[in-house]
Parts: C-alpha cells; structure tokens; sequence
C-alpha cells in the first residue's frame, strides 16, 4: 500500500510535467536540512542514514524496474529518462523513508550520551539472540 | 495501389548467452500493407517477439533495415524511436503492460502524459476511448480488478488512444479463453476498419489465423508464406 502509493505520486509528478530539476533540488535541501539538524550527533546520524538508503535501494529495485519502467519504455518515454528517473525515484523514496529512521535518530540523540544508545543495541542484540535459542529448542 | 507500412529488409538478430551467439531471425524480409491485419504464427521461440520489438523500435537488428510508416528505424537514434512508439506504433505485450499501481484511466492517460498533452484533450480523447471499447464502467478500477478480457481492451484502449498507424499485439488471446479470443479478434477487425489501423499480431494458435487477413509462419527465425516459401526470397 505504502509502496504502490509512493509510486504513483512519484510518477504521476514526473507525468505530468513537473520539473525534474525541482523536484530533486527540492527533495535534496528537505534531506539536507533534516540531516544536517542530526548530523551534530555522529551515531545518530549513521543509524539516520543507513537504514534508510538500504531500505531505498531495496524498495527502488524491486519497484521500478519491472512493470513501470517496462509501461513508460513501450508508451514511448525516452530510455534516457529512466535512469534520471530512477534517481529521482530513488532519492525521493529514500528520502520519504527517511524520515520516521531520522525522528528516531533525532530522539536518540536528545538522549545525548553514546552508552544509552549502546544500550538499545545491546537490548536488541539480546533478544535476538533469545528468540533464536527459542526457536532453535522448539525444532 | 496497396501502400507499405511496414518493411522489413533482410533483417537478422542474434543474442549473446553466455558464450554462445543465438541466431534469433535469419535473413527475414517482409511487406505489410496499410490496413492490413497479419498474423506471425509460429511455436514458442521462434522469433515472433522479437520480430515486434523491432517493428516497435524496442529493439534494433544486427543487419539490415526496418521501416516504419515511412520512417527507417536504423536512422534514428533512441530519441526519435520512443517518439515512433509514442505516436506511430503501439506494443502491446502478452502480459497487457498495465502499471498495477495506476487505475484504467491513469493507464490510458500514460502514452499521452508521455506526448505532452495537455488535460483537457487528455480527458476528451481517453472517454472517447473508454466509451469506444465499452470500459466507462471500469474507469477507477485497478487491473487485478479486471478480468483477462477486460485487461486485454484496457491494453487496447491504451496503444488506441493516440491513434497509431500499426498496432502490434503479442500473443493478445493467450491468456483468454476462446470466447473471449474470438472477441478480441473481432474487436481488432473493429479497429482496423474504424481508424484504419495496420494490425500485426503474433500467435501460436493456428485458430487465430482464420481471423487475419494474410498469415505468415516464423520457424527457427527464417519469415515464410502460407506455402512455406521463405519471405527473404519474395521481396
């Protein structure tokens, strides 16, 4: 639902006309503000930052390449847009996926201290570890 | 006198796999007349849709020459080919080519997003469209809503909306049982006498070819008649 909905608005703006230089000058100052307002925190920054461009690689490979690329090539959209729009795609996706990683790296970092978010990856570390070993016993 | 619309001219292609090179037309040479409705028939991997992707200007031969409504698809570059495929060819592929994401009207509205029109004559010609090929009750649905003939006229409605001269169909009854074929066929007559739109279309079931004009058999990449001679040496 998320997916097919950040699709459709991604293309219908392309479609329709919008700039495409706009869109990404406007898409990289959002990202750049929101970063730059984390970026005072280093681990924070790196948790803001690496989840989501994984996250956008993913979602950007598996959605873009197959029925819409496919749909605009036959339709008649220049090949040479697509990789202009799979970047734009990609940086918007990733930039809107972003931003509940960015809030979570915004909290961390009110927290203040590097232990207490050692802590959260020593917790998760933990259960995973647990769930495992409960897993392993239930075979 | 019957005027071309499509020329092909001892047309090879061949693919790299792995290590190997396989040859997948060999030496094909072909006329199609305006308003004409051909079919390719042939078994599977014998060229047949590769034989459209280069009539579509999806695709580009090794050797020899392509011309559509005029227009030699070797001399452009990849810029005019997507206009070829915007406004002188519609594709349509075995598996329709509709975005799941976007509604019956949004997929209509592509080609034309693409062509740059502005909305309102987006608007009127997708009604006219929709209203043509019986879809106006489908407008908001989403393709996994519609049925496999359903599907197929959105296909249609969609390569019709800028009134192509050729409209090519990739094996458009495969998946349709044979009263909805039948219909296809029927609807393709339609269009062809309407908007005096060239058909080709490729196929490997023998029965679509009672509803073509003239059928052409694709083996092992070599074009032949009906009586089996190799088109290269016709033409």
């Amino acid at each position: 639902m998320g997916r097919a909905y950040i699709t459709k608005v991604i293309f219908k703006a392309l479609l329709r006309g919008y700039s495409g230089k706009v869109l990404i000058i406007v898409s990289l100052s959002v990202g750049a503000l929101v970063q730059l307002s984390i970026a005072v925190t280093p681990p924070a920054l790196l948790l803001a930052l690496l989840v989501p461009a994984s996250i956008s690689i993913v979602v950007t490979d598996s959605l873009l390449y197959e029925s819409i690329i496919y749909a605009l090539l036959i339709n008649g959209a220049p090949p040479r847009d697509f990789t202009y729009m799979k970047v734009l795609a990609s940086l918007l996706i990733g930039i809107i996926l972003s931003i509940p990683y960015m809030l979570i790296g915004v909290w961390l970092a009110s927290l203040a201290t590097l232990e207490s978010i050692a802590t959260v990856f020593i917790s998760l570390s933990a259960l995973h570890r647990s769930v495992k070993l409960k897993l392993g016993s239930a075979i | 006198m019957a005027d071309p619309v499509v020329v092909l001219r001892n047309v090879w292609k061949t693919y790299r796999e792995g290590q190997s090179i396989i040859t997948i037309l060999r030496n094909v040479s072909a006329i199609i007349y305006r308003k004409e409705i051909v079919g390719v028939h042939g078994p599977s991997g014998a060229g047949k849709t590769t034989l459209l992707k280069l009539i579509a200007g999806l695709d580009r031969p090794d050797r020899g020459e392509v011309i559509v409504d005029g227009y030699n698809l070797n001399m452009l570059d990849d810029l005019g080919l997507s206009l070829i495929r915007n406004t002188v060819v519609a594709y349509i592929p075995q598996d329709y080519g509709l975005i799941p994401e976007f509604t019956v009207w949004e997929n209509i509205e592509l080609p034309l997003l693409i062509a740059g029109i502005d909305r309102n004559e987006r608007e009127k010609k997708i009604y006219e469209v929709l209203e043509y090929m019986g879809l106006t009750a489908k407008i908001k649905a989403y393709p996994r809503k519609l049925s496999g003939g359903e599907k197929q006229r959105v296909a249609i409605a969609r390569a019709l909306v800028t009134t192509p001269t050729v409209l090519l169909a990739d094996e458009p009854t495969a998946n349709l049982d044979w009263e909805n074929a039948v219909r296809v066929a029927e609807l393709l007559h339609k269009v062809r006498d309407d908007f005096g739109t060239t058909v080709i279309l490729v196929t490997h079931d023998p029965r679509l070819l009672e509803y073509v004009d003239r059928s052409m058999n694709l083996i092992d990449g070599i074009l032949k008649d009906k009586e089996g001679m190799p088109y290269a040496k016709l033409h």
